[in-house]
């Protein structure tokens, strides 16, 4: 090995804490790389076969009621592939004290659209009395095969045996509707019954009510949607989705959307910030090793041979950084992908491809930032003239700072501080990276920590200032109004009100998708409509409120006409003018007037859900209505929100952990350089009797300062950045407003402060290491 | 017989801020090959410059310098790193080792760019540093340091050694063994060797003495009788 190589090695070795912190940033970025690429990779890779092998439906197309010879005419449609009818309707599953939901479907064909997947055992159904069971809801509720339930269909009971577990490519994300936070696979499931008994206990005859099919390759399914629209509206079509707005598909394509764009950003600042630390790492070095680099030269070193030196430093920190990035990130990739087939989502494969490129990538991107940062950091080498540096440096000009210019101010320093202040301001482009660095580590943590909180505000933004009802009553059809005076009598319901809710489709530009429109009463207690400013507003005689996500996703203002395609058998699409903008947490929607949707879309005094607060047990006394579908309380949301921060947790801690290590790097580094640099003073200092604590105080002070600036700098920038991420994960399912509460600055501010301190404890081994003799040595050796 | 090293019209001038330093005026003269050369002169006369010119470490402002015959005034920064590197030992008054090296590491550094370097463990015994060749340089004592960085030095194989003030960071015993060293060097290697000292006494030990003062040369003669290291006293 070549004797400057030796001297690489020894020189990483003396200061091995400083390197090791910079290496572990450079892991965290390769590492977070690799095992979410890989991850989101993989994700979509085993969807992809999963959909494939279960033939994954291109559309879905909903009717009142339809018939297998005019399910074949819809089949002979241009570019349809396959086609088939089958039944699907919400039912109750009768569980003591409990309101289970669950979505019947009849079963589908062998080797059709939407195939069930089957880990083992039986896959077909030989009585009307058998059912296959979701495995989230079998799993979530204990349920095994042979178990038996009762399902209530309109109110009538049945006794069902569980002949399978199984899973669905329709249900890979088991969420209610897009109103639903979150998936509880407790309080809703899906099951499979038989064709014969569906169409029985809806009395179907030998009908359907839903047409699932698949296209042809190249084929676009919104245009097969539209012409199946055209032509065969005659048939009762009551709802359309095509494969991309399936509930379950977007969320699985939004994740790894989102997860694909963090996995482009976070390497990239993880490598930035350490190919900054470590210019200023071999900048300082080269300011030590100046002598040296004079007898280098002297002894026939040429320019080259030493920058290509001080350039094997960075490079051999970012080669050890990108193995262990490489092997941590392609070990925890495969664990990120189980973790997202198994928790995340509901996948019962995963095919798990190595992607040898990210290695690949991961070994550019960290030669490229430290081969950059080598070259960068060492050109001072240039500048160093073999004579010159025999002889010692000369002191540097000790200008003023600007602050000296206020005589009465500064007379007032103590000396301690004056030394501070001006150490701090003479090296502008560290305290600058510093500042920025404690900026930024605030920046990380303020988004973990926010995100507790901002899923927090959000919920109460949509369930407590938005929506103040306890309770919302759905029935399984439209009811007359008076249905409300018996469920007030039963409930002794303190509010009641009524509520019409049915599904448009809006189509505009490449946009579809079906939106719910909201009918109530305008003097509702039961809502708080608020326009973008915050301000109060009611909804209009005529015309429609509209959320913020129908803006964001068809770019409607004020003023302008929406046309909405109805499913409502016998009833003309219509269109309304937009009135007003509101802010909505959670959900897409349109609300408008109760009594002018009645009048446009059903008979007067028709609603279909009843929203209410009381005291009361309201699922137990609703229980045996027959009329209605579900009900649904707050306290289940509530619920269901604090088992999924429990688990959001973890990710948060991880990624606090990640800022972390970052403010460690960069505050430890930058402590260690000022220690380097001030050594001769420091030591001078101890030789005039100054204790080993006094000077560790002074860094300490230096680096507070810089720090309580950083943290500063870092309230805008945090802010900034979860705008922009937020931006990034707003989609018609939420709509965050994405500020950090205050108590979150503060959090952020004392987690930031607390690596900041163990930085610069740290730092005091260095402290206390100081030969002060040694250093006031003004040779080398 | 080709002078080795040939100085004619020499003069550096520095500028330090506003004020002009004449640090060499005009100097000429010229050493032969094999020569054991001790340039004297107090401080600030001009000598660590004048062997920083002869090491192609710097550039004159007029004048020329010829080495082997070569002008080195004419040669670029690539070329003069090329002198440096092929035809030039440098030792430092205070050894300037690298520490984290150990002593047969420093003198590795040096053959690892010669062309026609020396059998480094013959020049290890040769500065009697056997036992110490596996040492870091704080683990040395000054005389050891300065041995190691002669070994360094010859170890390239140069033609020219040049030592700026050798013995001045070592007492008097040290010194002497050190400029018995550089005399084996000279007499055994036959190489060119330059001293430059402040140290009158060292002046006896060499075949010419060049005396400098302000810059200008004030004195230069062979000494006829050159008297050994263990003769002298300071």
């Amino acid at each position: 090995m070549k004797k400057l190589d030796v001297r690489v090695l020894r020189v990483l070795n003396r200061s091995k804490t400083q390197y090791i912190a910079i290496t572990l940033v450079i892991i965290i970025g390769l590492m977070s790389y690799i095992a979410f690429g890989m991850a989101m990779n993989n994700l979509d890779v085993t969807v992809k076969d999963y959909y494939e092998l279960t033939n994954f439906a291109d559309g879905y197309v909903d009717f009142s009621s339809i018939s297998e010879s005019n399910i074949s005419k819809v089949g002979e449609i241009n570019g349809i592939e396959n086609i088939e009818g089958r039944i699907i309707d919400e039912v109750k599953i009768d569980i003591e004290e409990e309101n289970v939901r669950a979505k019947m479907i009849s079963i589908p064909e062998i080797d059709g659209i939407n195939q069930l997947f089957f880990k083992s055992g039986i896959k077909t159904l030989d009585s009307d009395r058998e059912i296959f069971v979701v495995s989230q809801f079998a799993k979530a509720r204990g349920y095994s095969i042979g178990d038996e339930l009762t399902i209530i269909v309109y109110g009538k009971k049945y006794e069902m045996t569980i002949k399978n577990i199984v899973d669905s490519p329709e249900f890979v994300y088991l969420i209610e509707n897009e109103q639903t936070l979150l998936p509880d696979a407790k309080k809703y499931g899906v099951i499979y019954v038989t064709q014969a008994f569906a169409q029985n206990v809806l009395d179907l005859g030998n009908s359907y009510n839903e047409a699932v099919f698949t296209v042809e390759e190249d084929i676009v399914v919104q245009d097969v949607l539209d012409e199946i629209d055209e032509n065969y509206d005659k048939f009762g079509i009551v709802g359309m989705t095509d494969k991309k707005n399936q509930i379950s598909n977007r969320m699985l394509n939004e994740e790894i959307n989102g997860g694909r764009q963090m996995v482009s950003v976070i390497p990239v600042i993880f490598l930035s910030v350490a190919a900054v630390i470590m210019v200023f790492m071999i900048n300082r070095l080269i300011k030590n090793d100046r002598m040296m680099i004079g007898v280098l030269k002297a002894m026939g070193y040429t320019n080259k041979n030493i920058v290509f030196h001080y350039s094997k430093l960075t490079v051999l920190i970012g080669l050890v950084g990108s193995i262990f990035g490489i092997v941590l990130g392609f070990r925890f990739s495969g664990m990120m992908a189980k973790l997202y087939v198994d928790n995340f989502f509901n996948i019962p494969m995963l095919t798990a491809v190595f992607y040898p490129v990210f290695a690949i990538k991961a070994i550019l991107m960290s030669s490229v930032f430290t081969v950059a940062a080598g070259v960068w950091g060492s050109r001072s080498v240039l500048k160093i003239h073999p004579a010159e540096s025999m002889r010692p440096e000369p002191p540097k000009i000790g200008k003023k700072i600007w602050l000296e210019k206020f005589d009465k101010l500064w007379s007032k320093i103590q000396f301690d501080w004056k030394s501070i202040i001006r150490s701090a301001l003479r090296n502008k482009k560290r305290l600058f990276f510093t500042m920025i660095g404690v900026a930024m580590t605030y920046s990380l943590s303020l988004m973990p920590i926010s995100i507790v909180d901002i899923y927090d505000v959000l919920f109460v933004s949509q369930f407590e200032e938005f929506q103040t009802m306890q309770y919302n009553v759905n029935f399984q059809n439209f009811v007359s109004d008076t249905n409300i005076l018996d469920i007030e009598k039963d409930t002794q319901a303190s509010i009641i009100e009524g509520k019409l809710e049915i599904p448009f489709e809006i189509e505009n530009g490449l946009e579809n998708k079906i939106v719910t429109m909201v009918g109530i009463n305008q003097e509702t207690q039961m809502y708080h409509f608020t326009d973008i400013n915050g301000k109060t507003i009611q909804i209009p005689d005529e015309g429609v409120l509209i959320t913020e996500s129908v803006v964001n996703t068809f770019g409607y203002q004020v003023g302008d006409e929406i046309f909405l395609k109805t499913y409502i058998p016998g009833k003309d699409d219509i269109s309304v003018k937009v009135k007003g903008i509101i802010k909505q947490s959670l959900g897409i929607n349109m609300y408008i007037n109760i009594d002018y949707m009645q009048k446009m879309m059903v008979d007067k005094g028709l609603i279909n859900s009843v929203m209410l607060n009381s005291d009361e047990d309201v699922k137990s006394i609703l229980e045996d209505y027959p009329m209605i579908a579900s009900v649904q309380s707050l306290q289940d949301i509530s619920d269901m929100f604090m088992e999924f921060m429990d688990y959001t947790i973890y990710s948060v801690t991880l990624m606090i952990v990640f800022a972390g290590i970052l403010g460690f790097a960069i505050v430890y580094n930058s402590g260690i350089m000022t220690i380097n640099e001030r050594q001769l003073e420091f030591s001078s200092m101890r030789v005039m009797g100054f204790s080993k604590i006094e000077i560790f105080k002074m860094i300490t002070r230096e680096t507070l300062i810089i720090s309580i600036i950083g943290i500063l700098i870092g309230v805008p920038m945090g802010q900034a950045m979860l705008i922009s991420i937020g931006e990034t994960f707003n989609n018609d399912l939420y709509t965050m407003d994405l500020a950090a509460t205050p108590i979150a600055h503060l959090k952020t501010a004392a987690l930031t402060s607390c690596f900041v301190i163990i930085s610069v404890v740290a730092t005091y081994e260095k402290i206390h290491r100081l030969n002060f003799i040694d250093a006031l040595k003004n040779r080398m050796t | 017989m080709q002078d080795f090293i040939k100085v004619e019209g020499l003069k550096k001038t520095y500028k330090m801020g506003e004020i002009e330093v004449n640090a060499i005026r005009d100097i000429n003269f010229t050493i032969s090959e094999g020569e054991f050369v001790v340039i004297l002169g107090p401080s600030g006369s001009g000598k660590s410059t004048l062997l920083n010119l002869l090491g192609g470490m710097d550039l004159p402002t007029q004048g020329t310098v010829f080495v082997e015959g070569k002008e080195l005034t004419t040669y670029d920064d690539r070329q003069l790193t090329e002198f440096r590197r092929y035809k030039i030992g440098f030792v430092f008054q205070f050894y300037n080792l690298m520490a984290n090296l150990t002593a047969k590491e420093n003198i590795e550094l040096a053959t690892e760019i010669a062309l026609n370097p020396l059998n480094i463990n013959e020049i290890i015994q040769e500065v009697e540093l056997d036992e110490r060749a596996n040492h870091f340089p704080s683990q040395l004592s000054g005389g050891e340091q300065q041995r190691v960085a002669i070994a360094r030095a010859v170890a390239k194989n140069p033609g020219l050694l040049l030592c700026d003030e050798p013995t001045g960071a070592l007492d008097y015993s040290t010194g002497v063994n050190i400029l018995k060293l550089l005399i084996r060097v000279n007499k055994k290697y036959n190489k060119t060797v330059i001293v430059i000292t402040h140290n009158a006494a060292i002046a006896g030990i060499a075949d010419r003495v060049i005396k400098l003062r302000s810059g200008i040369i004030t004195h230069n003669e062979i000494n006829e009788n050159p008297i050994d290291p263990e003769r002298i006293e300071w």
